[in-house]
């Protein structure tokens, strides 16, 4: 009897032990994957899921890095009113690995979201029967070209990074990784853009879904701007025209409206791909750019009288009409007027802070042409009509028009010009270095010029011997991940102190 | 009585805060005494009240502090994306995540004599935690994530010995008099970290930054930095020198000034800079001249008290006291780095402006310079001596209340905390030792949370 029962005893602890639902207990709120992917209108806010943490969701998301990577180390901005330590670091070349500016974490979160999409959203074929194949290879499309550009970003910006094409589910997939090599990177952008391409839609249905999804035209904008960093002329060229011949964009009227219905209003015919902020989520840059206290940025005047020379015979009318009033406002303390205006003349209250973030734009394509024939042999005279085409929009005046028809001249024209039309658009660094870099450094002169007006003057001899060291061109790995990845991510060289 | 005392426990534990493959946990335990007193050749010692040898063994497991952390949730953005619905993952599946278990080995003596006036216990334990608990852990962000909720980091042994005595010297018909002691030590000793566990952490030493280094079968709560040797006053202080204190002079014969020469920034210290000590002599203060500082663990922790009784009333107090321990006081640091806009301590008014000030403050320096550098500057000694309470009771004579209906009546006034003997800057040197952050490398930081109360409570109590 006694032992009976003790064999009683030991079946019900295996019983409860087997039991491996008993002590299973779900959370209160929020969904558990296992109930999530499972209609067609899961993969679609899953996709939205993506797009959405463009703009915050981490530590440094894409829309805050865009700029920050873009501008900072650039010549367009200048310190401002509120302290940044991060901002005064790079403007003085003294960038260390714990620079708020050289987190990644946007970016990464962004990958890991598409790579989720790419994981998850192909078994739901086999659960909702009304999802079929075709709809999800157009959000295969959308999700890949968006991971193709999250690392087109990364690669320029730190020249290598560890390429992640699987998604963190769980513990068990946490891994620490090394960096792959630039090529390793540049070859995975245009595998997943060549495999996108058949996939992603040309028209999501709505004006606003065009500009603020991934399209068929914005792949090809990217492909060009890829093949512009690998000088691949002839492919950027026929990328360019991919868009161009399209029709499906314009450049909006320089007249009195401009401003409003590409800056203040968004998705114009000009907008490829913008960034959709609302009322729901306000853009960050309004904060940064106006001239209240906590304001960090403001224009950098003397590349600003470089770009658009003050001419006392002109009329205001002859005005440029990026210039005063549109890209900066020289009455408001050089804000950075882009984001603030509700006009020319007017600023938005702060709570209306909702103008996208323009990633590309139909004159960013143009000039990327402009740049591609600039560089193929006999292409000068094409170039000078794609520039004229953006500066005739712009009323650009003679002062800053040049006579260039070889490919020096006109790789500076280029340059200045896409200054001038993507004033703090996240561009200017990324054209600096691009020219720059191209034929072996042929014109590091622009980056000398760069480094001579936005520099304090302390620190310009030791700015311009780091911006010898091409290594310098891109930006350390903060020290946290350095540490979380210890000991397979190789810090860039440059910032490694030798013991 | 018994002589010989043993028995054992196990127990079987399942926890719906675990996925699937680790959900249950099995935990056993043993004890046993031995009364030696019981023993025939102790028969003589009559003031002898019982003396016995004890021996422990228990495992334990901890839990995470939260319900439904294993699972990979997903949630919408606080925002719409083109007016759509936007999910994302808020957390990964943690499927690996394991018991956080704990062992404990406990050897103890305990003695009781002279009709209970003298109790001695005296134990010695080895507890190991496995499995440790980590609580959001940085992991390397390109996973899309940049940390993980709960994590196992690691082994960590607690080793140490505690002692306490308590004896009745005094007593009385109408008075009688008590007095305890305690006194222990603790050694903690870190044994295993898990894969990807970092030893070394901020490796770049930042203004506010100490370097964080845990090295397996040491302590953890050791501190690095530089050493301070106060501020720039004067043009000859500026100058590099060698190991024998000769003036380093470069390839043209000039002399060479301090810098500060670190991850690709070249600062070269001035007048009213603060002057951190050139371990290496090279002229440069970087990574190599950051030395050991300090340590968080106390060498010793204990107390002492008394009570005492006279006729209706009694007084009792308790003392304790933690000894050599350091403690980094943060929030110095941050009130007197001078680097931002945040208001300052009334210490920086005493700042070096001038050349010819003699001062222990830096200059300010709005957003810039590397005065407030990890150092020894910001590191003290959280010893202390605390008077934890004093009590004051009187018992309402029987005679007195009864006449009310009342059956008992008590009066008594007790204050806690209200005395602090220490040598600590902070407004607390009674800190947690245990890390604020949930990491294993900030031990012993202080940040000012809200410090303990000093209470004063008056109390009287009647039973009907």
């Amino acid at each position: 009897m006694k032992r009976f029962k003790y064999y009683v005893l030991i079946s019900i602890a295996m019983v409860m032990g087997a039991c491996s639902d008993w002590l299973y207990l779900e959370p209160e709120n929020g969904i558990t994957v296992d109930e999530f992917w499972q209609s067609e209108q899961d993969v679609h806010a899953g996709v939205m899921g993506c797009y959405a943490s463009l703009l915050g969701g981490s530590d440094h998301p894409f829309a805050e890095a865009v700029f920050n990577w873009g501008e900072l180390r650039a010549d367009m901005v200048a310190p401002f009113r509120s302290i940044d330590g991060g901002y005064f670091q790079i403007n003085q070349s003294e960038i260390t690995p714990d620079n708020q500016y050289v987190r990644w974490n946007g970016a990464y979160f962004t990958i890991n979201l598409c790579n989720t999409v790419l994981e998850k959203a192909p078994p739901v074929l086999d659960i909702d029967g009304a999802f079929t194949n075709e709809e999800l290879q157009r959000y295969r499309g959308e999700v890949l070209t968006l991971r193709a550009l999250m690392y087109f970003y990364l690669v320029r910006v730190f020249n290598e990074v560890p390429l992640i094409l699987e998604a963190t589910t769980s513990d068990a997939r946490v891994e620490r990784h090394s960096k792959a090599s630039r090529e390793e990177i540049y070859t995975q952008i245009k595998k997943d853009l060549l495999e996108a391409e058949p996939l992603i839609p040309k028209d999501h249905g709505s004006v606003d879904e065009n500009k603020g999804r991934l399209t068929w035209y914005t792949l090809k904008t990217i492909q060009a701007d890829v093949h512009l960093w690998e000088d691949d002329f002839g492919l950027a060229i026929e990328a360019c025209d991919a868009v161009i011949n399209s029709g499906q964009f314009s450049l909006v009227r320089g007249d009195e409206y401009w401003f409003t219905e590409l800056f203040v209003e968004g998705n114009s015919p000009e907008a490829i791909f913008e960034l959709q902020f609302s009322q729901e989520k306000l853009n960050p840059y309004y904060d940064w750019f106006s001239s209240n206290q906590g304001a960090r940025y403001r224009a950098n005047v003397e590349t600003i009288e470089y770009l658009f020379p003050f001419n006392i015979m002109a009329l205001p009318e002859d005005a440029d009409i990026r210039s005063d009033g549109a890209s900066y406002r020289s009455t408001d303390s050089y804000s950075l007027w882009k984001y603030l205006g509700a006009d020319r003349f007017t600023a938005k209250p702060s709570n209306e802070a909702t103008s996208n973030w323009i990633v590309y734009r139909y004159a960013d394509v143009l000039l990327m042409k402009a740049e591609a024939l600039a560089n193929t042999e006999g292409g000068g005279a094409d170039a000078q009509i794609l520039i004229n085409q953006v500066r005739e929009r712009a009323n650009a005046p003679d002062d800053t028009e040049v006579e260039a028809t070889d490919q020096y001249s006109l790789t500076t024209y280029i340059v200045d010009e896409r200054a001038r039309e993507f004033a703090f658009e996240g561009k200017r660094w990324f054209d600096l270095l691009r020219n720059a870099r191209r034929d072996n450094y042929r014109r590091q002169d622009l980056i000398t010029d760069m480094v001579l007006r936005t520099t304090p003057p302390q620190k310009v001899e030791s700015a311009l011997s780091k911006y010898q060291d091409p290594r310098f061109h891109y930006f350390p790995i903060h020290s946290d991940e350095i540490e979380a990845s210890f000991p397979l991510l190789e810090q860039n060289s440059f910032y490694v102190t030798e013991e | 009585m018994d002589k010989y005392i043993l028995s054992g426990s196990l127990r079987y534990e399942g926890n719906s805060k675990f996925d699937a493959s680790n959900r249950f946990g099995l935990f056993k335990g043993l004890s046993g005494a031995w009364r030696v007193s019981g023993e025939n050749f102790l028969e003589f010692a009559d003031w002898l009240n019982d003396m016995r040898l004890r021996f422990s063994y228990g495992e334990n497991g901890n839990k995470p502090r939260k319900e439904g952390m294993f699972f990979n949730n997903y949630a919408t953005f606080g925002w719409n994306y083109l007016g759509y619905n936007a999910v994302y993952p808020t957390n990964m599946q943690l499927e690996n995540l394991k018991w956080e278990s704990y062992t404990s080995y406990n050897y103890g003596i305990s003695f009781d004599a002279f009709d209970s006036r003298l109790l001695i216990e005296a134990d010695y334990y080895q507890n190991r935690t496995e499995d440790m608990f980590g609580y959001d852990v940085n992991i390397p962000s390109s996973t899309g994530i940049s940390e993980i909720n709960i994590m196992n980091i690691g082994v960590m042994d607690n080793v140490g010995w505690d002692f306490s005595i308590r004896t009745l010297p005094i007593k009385k018909a109408d008075y009688s008099m008590t007095f305890d002691f305690n006194i222990a030590k603790n050694y903690n000793i870190l044994r295993e970290v898990a894969d990807g566990y970092p030893l070394e952490r901020n490796l770049t030493l930042g203004n506010g930054q100490y370097k964080n280094i845990i090295q397996i079968d040491n302590p953890i709560g050791s501190f690095y930095g530089y050493r301070y040797n106060g501020v720039y006053t004067e043009e000859e202080q500026l100058l590099a020198r060698d190991v024998n204190g000769n003036i380093i002079a470069d390839p043209n014969g000039d002399p060479v000034t301090m810098v500060y020469d670190f991850d690709n920034v070249r600062y070269p210290f001035q007048l009213g800079d603060a002057m951190y000590e050139d371990v290496n002599n090279d002229g440069n203060i970087s990574a190599q001249d950051i030395v050991y500082l300090g340590d968080a663990n106390p060498d010793f922790t204990g107390g002492f008290g008394s009570l005492m009784k006279y006729k209706n009333f009694s007084f009792n107090y308790f003392f304790y006291f933690r000894y050599g321990n350091d403690i980094i006081n943060m929030t110095r640091m941050q009130g007197e780095k001078m680097h931002n806009f945040d208001n300052q301590l009334a210490s920086t008014l005493k700042r070096w402006r001038n050349p010819g000030d003699e001062t222990d403050i830096p200059r300010a320096m709005l957003g810039s310079g590397y005065n407030w550098l990890g150092s020894d500057r910001f590191v003290e000694d959280g010893s202390f001596l605390r008077l934890k309470y004093i009590t004051l009771t009187y018992n309402v004579p029987k005679s007195f209340s009864q006449r009310m209906g009342i059956s008992s009546m008590r009066l008594s006034t007790t204050m806690n905390n209200l005395l602090t003997y220490t040598n600590y800057t902070g407004q607390d040197p009674e800190i947690n030792i245990k890390s604020n952050d949930g990491t294993i490398y900030t031990v012993g930081y202080d940040n000012s949370s809200t410090p303990v109360a000093r209470q004063f409570t008056l109390n009287l109590s009647v039973t009907f």
